[in-house]
């Protein structure tokens, strides 16, 4: 017989903020079938999170998961998962999850427990700790109100050197829609805004510590995978470890690897270069728990003026156009780090609220004369500027003035916005609108604002989602990107090797036609559950390809071997990708569907076929996804998985709690 | 007793990532479990001074006063690998060596559940902490004296 207590620690807590009451839940209700992550918070957000619960209720639960390999040596397997309700999706608020790194997860495993079920609402702020089984909800009369770095150095203070904490900042608090949880600096669970979520139950902290162990399986396994992926992800032969950030963007640009090389190098050309090669900054790499690569940069004032922090190259380089427009081309360190530093002390997301600059909409709402001093309280003419970060991001995150809209969120910005703004300016702003935020029909937002989707595989894959696609396959997949390792004749010869071995047929390179991408984007979409159900970074891994093989075709098949590894359980690759990949994939539309979505909402706004016009048009999508809700076996016309497929994975419950509890037919 | 060949594990705290993949390692080398609190090599990091990290790794003393502190001997010489090490079966726990240590953060440690001390033996010669260092911020020292 196989022992369960390999890998996971066999309890969840409970706890319910409105009465007090602390219990623990039994791991064993939901492992070994829904192993952790993103699949154990779907279960229990299937049983618990019922549809007509908004995400602001007491009733909505915020749903923490780790899984069997956090906190082990497996390589980058250190995340942790936040399921619940959120309040982003306009117009009806829906099931999301989002995860972030770091330290946390490790410790909460250390402390004894596989995750954290939070639900009511609080009477007065508490916070949570958690300490080696033992879990307490205290006052947190003295933490409300704190920016995060000084509500953790509290909690530090209070329960020890060695405490790691989740917490919310000001956003969180003010109940911002687009409210990060943080932890440390820079590891963040930051879309979704759950922040939000944790600030409408008072809960202003979970400060965990913890001194137990994970058990292993098979030790030694473990040990070699972590030196052969750490290899496959940072080394080159002969020449050993490479800097490991602008190793990860082996297929990027030469733009995005200059920028990425980040702290790594003295004489860099990213945010701080300049004042790197002065001496006033130090910058150095920081990690997640047992990550080969430590993607992070840290850096240091030497004169303090901005507190220490971290970020990443994305972190490090966003919003740079807007900068340079102030500055007059040049790059102001300080004015970029200082925004970083902003958004993690005061809860908000970078990716919300800072990438809005990227994608320039709220830029170009200034320039059209929507917004203006008078009507934004900002001072519009120092955009750009430091100063101007300053006062923009406490007005979100205090909702003072325009920021009580854009606290909202996009999508309710704009509706907003709309009401207000005299009639001859409201054509202007619904265009910035429509070509900013690409959305599928429904309102579910794509991390990236949409600016993704532009690939057949890409517009397949995100139809379905609530979120990100998994990124890896659109640069990956493209043959003509530069590279700044490879000649470009190699880079051709790579991804076609890669495209055969992953999915079977060099069709899947060309980008503009429907050719043989169901089933990769089928492959793809199941695969991304398994990495967030063992779960380990998506980032980071898989590596399809690397550096270090001689014809630089990777391994990404890291969810099994790992779990195997840890857990003692046989898995393959295949069994994987079907048992956690593709039921996961069903539970979370039975979760969708529940909450209202149909194939009608997995479509996009006019604004997605105008910018592909020259490949895409509607009936050849269309026909695409007939093909894909067939090899789904999903119902043609509304998108419901079939009982059959259903009882085929073991998810007959599914279907006949649908049918008894909420009156939806289920196509048989 | 004194060692003719000083073996120890370097540690270069501006390189350290702060991953505490060395802490992993060790526990589950040693303890066939991963656990910080169990392993031999110790990392601290303060996130809010740009990631600073300090580790915390047993110098292995060419003279070493915790081998002269140890009341029942279990704190002693390895001939075989050169490094002082513990036995867990002759020790009662009474944190001498930890107090006598040099360091001001010992490199010793407590294991309250089975009331002992431990430290590093560089896994027997091995030092897997280093080979799992991925920033290459440990190395494996050795000093001929």
């Amino acid at each position: 017989m196989i022992e369960l207590n390999y890998g996971w620690m066999g309890k969840i807590l409970r706890i319910n903020l409105s009465t007090g009451e602390i219990s623990d839940v039994d791991t064993w209700r939901y492992a070994p079938v829904y192993i952790g992550g993103r699949s154990m918070g779907a279960r229990i957000y299937w049983d618990e999170v019922s549809p007509d619960i908004g995400a602001l209720d007491p009733d909505n639960r915020l749903i923490v998961t780790t899984g069997p390999a956090v906190g082990t040596l497996a390589p980058s397997a250190n995340r942790v998962f936040f399921t619940a309700k959120s309040p982003v999706p306009y117009p009806t608020e829906c099931y999301f999850y989002s995860s972030m790194g770091g330290h946390w997860g490790a410790e909460l495993k250390f402390a004894g427990y596989d995750g954290i079920i939070i639900q009511g609402k609080a009477l007065e702020p508490v916070y949570l700790w958690i300490n080696d089984g033992m879990a307490e909800v205290r006052t947190a009369e003295h933490l409300w109100g704190l920016i995060s770095r000084d509500a953790q150095l509290a909690l530090k203070r209070w329960h020890g050197e060695t405490t790691r904490s989740v917490v919310i900042g000001p956003a969180g608090e003010n109940l911002c829609r687009e409210a990060i949880i943080t932890s440390d600096t820079a590891f963040a669970a930051g879309q979704g805004g759950f922040g939000a979520v944790m600030g409408s139950k008072n809960l202003k902290a979970i400060a965990v510590r913890g001194s137990g162990g994970v058990k292993v399986a098979k030790p030694k396994e473990l040990a070699n995978l972590y030196q052969y992926y750490a290899k496959l992800a940072t080394c080159k032969p002969g020449e050993g470890r490479q800097n490991p950030v602008k190793y990860m963007s082996y297929y990027t640009s030469e733009r995005d690897s200059s920028l990425a090389d980040g702290g790594r190098d003295a004489q860099d050309n990213s945010a701080l270069g300049e004042e790197v090669a002065q001496g006033l900054v130090t910058k150095r790499s920081g990690g997640c728990f047992a990550c080969p690569l430590s993607c992070l940069i840290g850096w240091h004032f030497k004169d303090n003026s901005i507190p220490g922090g971290a970020g990443n190259c994305n972190e490090n380089k966003f919003c740079r156009n807007v900068e340079h427009a102030y500055y007059g081309g040049k790059t102001i360190g300080r004015s970029l780090i200082g925004a970083v530093r902003l958004h993690d002390d005061l809860g908000l997301s970078i990716t919300q609220t800072g990438f809005k600059f990227e994608y320039e909409w709220f830029w170009e709402l200034v320039k059209a004369g929507v917004l203006t001093e008078e009507n934004t309280q900002l001072p519009i003419d120092k955009i750009g500027s430091s100063e101007f970060w300053h006062e923009y991001l406490h007005q979100i995150a205090f909702r003072n003035g325009i920021g009580a809209l854009l606290a909202e969120g996009e999508e309710r910005f704009f509706v907003n916005l709309l009401e207000m703004i005299p009639e001859g300016l409201r054509q202007k702003a619904i265009s910035i609108r429509d070509r900013w935020l690409v959305k599928n029909g429904s309102g579910y937002y794509g991390h990236w604002g949409g600016g993704n989707v532009k690939t057949a595989l890409n517009i397949v894959q995100q139809a379905v989602e609530i979120r990100t696609t998994l990124q890896f396959p659109s640069r990956f997949l493209d043959p003509n990107a530069k590279s700044c390792y490879l000649s470009p004749d190699e880079r051709k010869e790579t991804a076609i090797a890669g495209a055969i071995k992953y999915f079977g047929t060099e069709k899947v390179l060309d980008k503009h036609s429907f050719d043989a991408k169901i089933p990769a984007a089928i492959y793809l979409q199941n695969f991304s559950f398994v990495s967030d159900s063992v779960p380990y970074c998506r980032w980071v891994f898989p590596k399809p390809y690397s550096w270090y093989t001689l014809d630089h075709i990777g391994d990404a098949a890291i969810g099994s071997k790992i779990f195997s590894a840890v857990t003692g359980m046989e898995m393959t690759e295949d069994k994987m990708l079907t048992v956690v990949g593709e039921a996961g994939w069903n539970l979370e539309r039975m979760i969708m569907v529940r909450e209202g979505r149909r194939r009608k909402n997995d479509w996009y706004n006019d604004s997605v076929f105008e910018r592909n016009k020259e490949w895409l048009s509607k009936n050849e999508l269309e026909k695409a996804m007939n093909e894909y809700y067939q090899a789904r076996g999903w119902d043609l016309t509304t998108g419901i998985p079939r009982r059959k497929k259903l009882e085929e994975l073991g998810l007959k419950y599914l279907a006949d709690d649908l049918e008894e509890k909420h009156g939806i037919h289920v196509p048989p | 007793m004194t060692l003719l060949v000083r073996r120890f594990i370097e540690a270069n705290d501006q390189t350290c990532s702060g991953c505490r993949a060395c802490e992993a390692i060790c526990s589950l080398f040693h303890e066939a479990v991963v656990s910080t609190t169990l392993s031999r090599i110790e990392v601290m990091t303060w996130p809010f001074e740009g990631y600073r990290s300090e580790v915390y790794a047993c110098q292995q003393c060419r003279d070493p006063d915790c081998l002269k502190a140890c009341p029942t001997g279990a704190l002693h010489v390895d001939t075989v690998t050169e490094t002082a090490v513990i036995s867990k079966e002759y020790c009662t726990g009474c944190k001498l060596c930890m107090e006598a240590c040099p360091n001001t953060h010992s490199r010793i440690r407590y294991d309250a559940k089975e009331n002992v001390c431990f430290k590093c033996d560089l896994c027997g010669g091995a030092a897997l902490c280093v080979k799992y260092c991925m920033e290459g911020a440990l190395s494996l020292k050795k000093v001929s004296i």
